[in-house]
Order: structure tokens, then C-alpha cells, then sequence
């Protein structure tokens, strides 16, 4: 692989080490997938970009947090859908009442989240796996449940808090490209942070925990430390998506969409996606947001040929829980590292055979 | 506590304040003959200082009244049969197990309680009987781990990367390459941690361990379930610590063959209890020892 051979320096091959990506194909594939989503936009529908793209980004940055969690640092949660509750409450609460900028109120949003994830966080330092998932199952429920109970809130009579209209210092986001462009600098701002924290040394402490947390504190990393931060920055970016949900999406805070069934999809995006890889939560949101258009087609052809009924949406809503399942099944038992690991094969031959290619 | 406690107070006290007279003392040339540093080495405090270590689980008594010195620079074996208590000894040093009675000290101060977190920071690191490597991570990223305590970047400075991270990041990621150099590691530094053999993944995990830049390394039977050339290659990279990097090394061996001729001394355990200490021969020669390991009752 990358050997140093006598031409390199030292310090360039260390910089070599160090690089973002170090494939060609790799480096091809993000440039072009960056001008898709700066330049492509633009021309397609409000259907696209409400429906799909807008949904899909912040889908990502919440399943960036979760598999932050899960698939760096190993800790299995279940309650990534309450930080997005209460980042979008936090968030509507902090603009929509005391006039917070907008920037400032998205922090706003994932700082709260980020303290409670703190808390909920705390048994992971005295149970892993299962009991763990329990844990935040619970938190899940007992935080959905006081953003309904607490009076001050607001949640409780209308259920759903609306937002005043959306502006970044004079400049309104009303549109649907505009929403996307926001939702894209955000996510793109998260992204590069998450990126190079988990290759860092704060990620590299978070995955020793996951493979061998004994040696991992032999090595000298707290488990207090490391596994409380790995929950906090879950649950800020978790409590960021929620906010862009407010702010960049629906319009308004509901409670009811943030129950257990949305973290058990993120869940399933980040097992489908990848565990444990940056580009696996972005392939994991765009397959679930992708999935009800290939399976509505998919049951329109059916039907054309067997000669049945007009699909209803129930048919499809059940048909999606059904591939959702048996995807996450087949996903587990035949690439538990999923669609990024696919990814990972596919280029490394691909450079393999350049490689190979160049030397005759 | 336990009587007569005291005086062992006392004399550890006094071990600290010499311990840090004596401080710049622990320099020597890499050039220096292993014989003129073990004349030198004796003449020091010792590095850690166990004292009637009991550790029991329930009703099963894992280690009862253990105590030896471990003296700066020195290679010490702590061989014993299986189920002697040789790495329940290990996990008391380390911090993951706390003893039911007996103290520690090292470098003079008592640190019986101290969490593996605080043990390593003192600068004790070590490899386990079975491995432990970061499987997912590269071999140079297993490395890196080793070097956590030396490095400072924490969520920001990570997350931004650019500026003081990366520096650091560089910079230890040179130390790295020296570890990987030293260890013959070069062809597979960028290799999956668990997709390499058995022998090349010991080796890892005692460059993990060394990028640590321990003063006392305890490496649990690092050379259990090897052949003959990997024993062999094992042994010359745990001198060469011991030699060039000056780490004072506890070595955990089940074979007595293996550690012999490197051990400046050894202790033997068997059922929990310390049977025997000295240097080599002089364990080699013990009745006692003797029958431990043919299974006789001595």
C-alpha cells in the first residue's frame, strides 16, 4: 500500500497519511457529487427539493450524530429522534420567542440538546449493549413526554408551534431553494467538523472504546470523558436537525414527529449506510429518502402488470416498513458495514486496477 | 488498615524523597553495556513497590500476600504456572483490578486505588495475554492511540483540524514511525489492525504500548502462542526497550525458557503466592519452583 520508498520524505508521506481522501476515484466521486449539489438544484421542482433533497440533508446531519455515537464510539441509542425534538423546540422557543438570530438559535438548539445528551449519556459508563438501548429507549419516551407535560414549553395545547417567518439578518428564507441552500451549508459545515473529528485523536479515543474499551483505558482514555462527549455531540447534531426541520423544512415545531419509529429509521440509515463512516450516514439518509419513490414506483408497475387496484398510500406505507425491515436484516447479515463498505471495495479495486494499469 | 502499616509509610516516604534526589539519575547512553546498567540500576529506588497484594474474587483467593520491588531499568519476570496469578497481578498493577488488601507504590507515592486512567498517566502502560488491538484501525492508528496522553487536541482543535491539530497530529505521527520502524513494521503500517498474522498483531500492540513512552511496561506472555522465530524476534525487541528506550519492563511468561536469559530477576508465583525470587539461576536451581511446575506438592 502506501509504503514509504526511498524518493518520498518523511514528511510527505505522513502528509499522505493525513489526506481526506486518498482514492482518485474517491476524489472524483466528492467533486462531482459537491457540483450536484451546489449547481443542480436550482433546476429541479419545490416536489424535489421539499420532498427529497431538504428532508434527505437533514435526515444526514441526524444520522452523522447518531453513527458518531453508534458507529465510532459503539454506543447503541435509540433516542436520536427526542435531541431532534428538543432542538426543534429549543430552536422555535429561542427564535420564534425572544428573536435569537437564526445562526445563534441553531446553536442554541444543539447546545440544549447536547446537555441533555449528557445526562441521558451517563449509564453508558455502567452498561453497554442492550441494557444501554434500553436506556435511551427510556430517555427517548421520558423526553418526549416532558416536551408535552411542561407548561412553559407550549407544546401541550397546540401540540405544533409554528414559526415567524425566517430571516438570516435581511435576507428571508421562504423559498424552497433557499431552504435547501441553508440546510446545504449547514450540513456542510457539520460534516467537515464531524470528518475531521473522527480522525482525530478525540475519534480515535472514541473508536478504541468501541473495540476494546480495557485497553482503551489501559491507554489512558477516560471513559467519563470520551463516551459523555461522544452523547453530546450525537445529541448537538441530532438538536441541529431538529432546528432545521423548524426553520428550513416544515415551519413549525410537532412533537408527534419525533417519535420512536423516526430513531429507529435513523438507526437503520446508519446500518444501512455504514457504521462508523462519514459518507455512510449521507448514503444511508439518501437511500431512506429515496426508498418510498422507488417502491411507489415499483408498486405502480406491479400492479400494471398483475392488473390490480389503484395503490393506495397505505399499501405503500406498509410495503415501505416491510423493505425498510427486510433491508436492515439482509444489511446486517451480509455487509454489516453497509453501502459505504460497498463504496470502499468498489474504488479500492477501481484504484487497484489504475495502479496496476499505470505500471505496464 | 493493616498493623504495622506504618513503618512501611515511613520507608515509602523516605523512597519518595530519595526517588526524587536521585531523579536525573535515570539517564544512560544507549551505548552502555546492559551489564554496567544493571550495576547502576541497583543502586536506585525502585520504580513501583508492591507490598502483601491480596486479591480475592468471592470465595476464590486470586492472589494472597504478593509483594516484590521492581527496581528501575530492570527486565523482571513474573513466571508461574497457569492460574498462578500472574495477570491478576498484572490487572492489580494496571489499575483494572483493585486489590483486596496490600499497597502499590510507585515512584515512591502510594497509588493502591488509582483508576487504569490514572495508572497510565503515571507512565505504566502494557499488552494483554490475548490480543487487544483496536481491530478497525490501522496498525499506525493503533499506534497513534498509544500516544493519547502525549497529545492535547480535544474537540475543537479536532473538528477544525487545521492549525494546532494538525500539527500535533504530524508530530506524533512521526513518533509513530519511529515505533514502527523499530519494530519492523514498515510493510504493514497502513494495514487493518486484525487482518494481519498473529505474531505481526502481538507486535503492534507492544509498539502501542512503547508509543506510550512508558517508564514501567508490563507485557503480559507477549510471546504466548508463537513459534520459535517469532519467540526469538519478540525477545530481541523486548531487550532492545529495555537497552535503547530505558523502559523498565515486567515480563509475565508462562515458559521459563523464554525469560531466562534476559531477566535480571524473577519472581515465581504459584496458586496466588509468591514461591521464589531472585535472579535465574538461582529460580532455576528452587526446589520449591521446582515442583510447582512438575505439579508435585513441594
Amino acid at each position: 500500500m502506501a509504503l514509504p520508498d526511498a524518493r518520498t520524505q518523511l514528511p510527505q508521506v505522513l502528509q499522505r497519511d493525513m489526506r481526506y481522501l486518498p482514492g482518485s476515484l474517491d476524489r472524483l466521486a466528492l467533486f462531482l457529487l459537491v457540483g450536484f449539489f451546489l449547481l443542480v438544484p436550482p433546476f429541479l421542482g419545490d416536489y424535489w427539493l421539499k420532498g427529497i433533497l431538504v428532508p434527505m440533508l437533514i435526515l444526514s446531519i441526524a444520522a452523522l450524530g447518531l453513527n458518531v455515537l453508534t458507529g465510532y464510539a459503539g454506543l447503541i441509542s435509540l433516542g436520536q429522534a427526542a435531541f431532534m425534538a428538543i432542538g426543534a423546540f429549543a430552536g422555535v422557543i429561542a427564535y420564534g420567542r425572544y428573536g435569537i438570530p437564526i445562526p445563534l438559535t441553531l446553536l442554541l438548539a444543539g447546545l440544549t440538546a447536547a446537555l441533555v445528551g449528557a445526562v441521558v449519556g451517563t449509564p453508558s459508563l455502567r452498561i453497554k449493549g442492550l441494557y444501554l438501548l434500553v436506556a435511551t429507549l427510556a430517555a427517548q419516551f421520558i423526553i418526549v413526554w416532558t416536551i408535552q407535560r411542561v407548561p412553559w414549553i407550549g407544546a401541550a395545547s397546540m401540540v405544533t408551534i409554528n414559526t415567524p417567518p425566517v430571516f438570516i439578518g435581511a435576507w428571508e428564507i421562504d423559498t424552497a431553494l433557499e431552504q435547501y441552500y441553508f440546510s446545504l451549508a449547514v450540513a456542510a459545515v457539520l460534516t467537515l467538523f464531524a470528518w475531521n473529528l473522527t480522525r482525530s485523536r478525540v475519534g480515535r479515543a472514541w473508536m478504541a472504546i468501541r473495540d476494546h474499551d480495557v485497553a482503551a483505558r489501559v491507554m489512558g482514555i477516560s471513559m467519563l470523558r470520551y463516551k459523555l462527549l461522544a452523547f453530546m455531540v450525537s445529541a448537538f447534531y441530532g438538536g441541529i436537525a431538529g432546528a432545521l426541520v423548524v426553520f428550513a423544512w416544515v415551519g413549525a415545531a410537532n412533537v408527534q414527529e419525533y417519535e420512536l419509529e423516526l430513531s429507529i429509521q435513523l438507526l437503520g440509515m446508519i446500518i444501512i449506510g455504514g457504521l462508523g463512516s462519514i459518507l455512510g450516514s449521507y448514503l444511508g439518509a439518501a437511500f431512506i429518502a429515496l426508498l418510498p419513490i422507488a417502491i411507489s414506483i415499483g408498486m405502480h408497475n406491479l400492479y400494471g402488470i398483475v392488473g390490480g387496484e389503484i395503490v393506495s398510500a397505505a399499501v405503500l406505507a406498509n410495503a415501505e416498513h416491510v423493505v425498510f425491515g427486510v433491508l436492515i436484516v439482509l444489511f446486517l447479515i451480509f455487509e454489516p458495514l453497509g453501502l459505504a463498505h460497498i463504496w470502499r471495495r468498489f474504488s479500492s479495486r477501481f484504484e487497484f486496477r489504475l495502479g496496476s494499469a499505470v505500471r505496464t | 488498615m493493616r498493623p504495622g502499616s506504618t513503618s512501611a509509610d515511613e520507608e515509602a516516604d523516605s523512597d519518595a524523597e530519595r526517588s526524587l534526589d536521585n531523579a536525573p539519575a535515570g539517564e544512560a547512553d544507549a551505548g552502555e553495556s546492559r551489564d554496567a546498567i544493571s550495576v547502576r540500576r541497583h543502586s536506585e529506588p525502585p520504580i513501583l513497590r508492591t507490598e502483601a497484594i491480596s486479591l480475592s474474587f468471592g470465595g476464590v483467593r486470586a492472589l494472597i500476600d504478593v509483594g516484590f520491588d521492581v527496581l528501575t531499568g530492570e527486565i523482571l519476570s513474573i513466571i508461574g504456572p497457569n492460574g498462578a496469578g500472574k495477570t491478576s497481578m498484572a490487572n492489580v498493577i494496571s489499575g483494572l483490578y483493585r486489590p483486596t488488601s496490600g499497597r502499590i507504590f510507585f515512584k515512591g507515592r502510594d497509588r493502591t486505588a488509582f483508576s487504569p486512567q490514572a495508572v497510565a498517566a503515571l507512565g505504566i502502560a502494557r499488552t494483554f495475554q490475548n490480543l487487544a488491538l483496536f481491530r478497525g484501525l490501522t496498525v499506525i492508528e493503533n499506534i497513534l492511540v498509544g500516544r493519547h496522553l502525549h497529545m492535547r487536541s480535544g474537540l475543537f482543535a479536532g473538528g477544525i483540524h487545521w492549525g494546532t491539530a494538525r500539527r500535533e497530529e504530524l508530530e506524533n505521527r512521526r513518533r509513530v514511525e519511529e515505533i514502527i520502524e523499530f519494530l519492523n513494521l514498515t510493510e504493514f503500517r497502513g494495514r487493518a489492525a486484525d487482518t494481519l498474522p498473529y505474531g505481526l498483531q502481538k507486535r503492534v500492540e507492544l509498539g502501542r504500548s512503547l508509543a506510550a513512552e512508558p517508564g514501567l511496561l508490563i507485557l503480559d506472555e507477549p510471546m504466548a502462542g508463537m513459534n520459535r522465530q517469532e519467540k526469538e524476534d519478540m525477545v530481541r525487541v523486548v531487550v532492545d526497550a529495555n537497552v535503547d528506550l530505558e523502559t523498565t519492563i515486567i515480563l509475565i511468561e508462562h515458559d521459563m525458557s523464554v525469560v531466562m536469559d534476559i531477566s535480571d530477576r524473577v519472581v515465581v508465583l504459584d496458586h496466588g503466592e509468591k514461591i521464589a525470587e531472585g535472579d535465574a539461576e538461582t529460580v532455576r536451581q528452587d526446589e520449591t519452583v521446582i515442583g510447582a511446575y512438575l505439579g508435585q506438592e513441594a
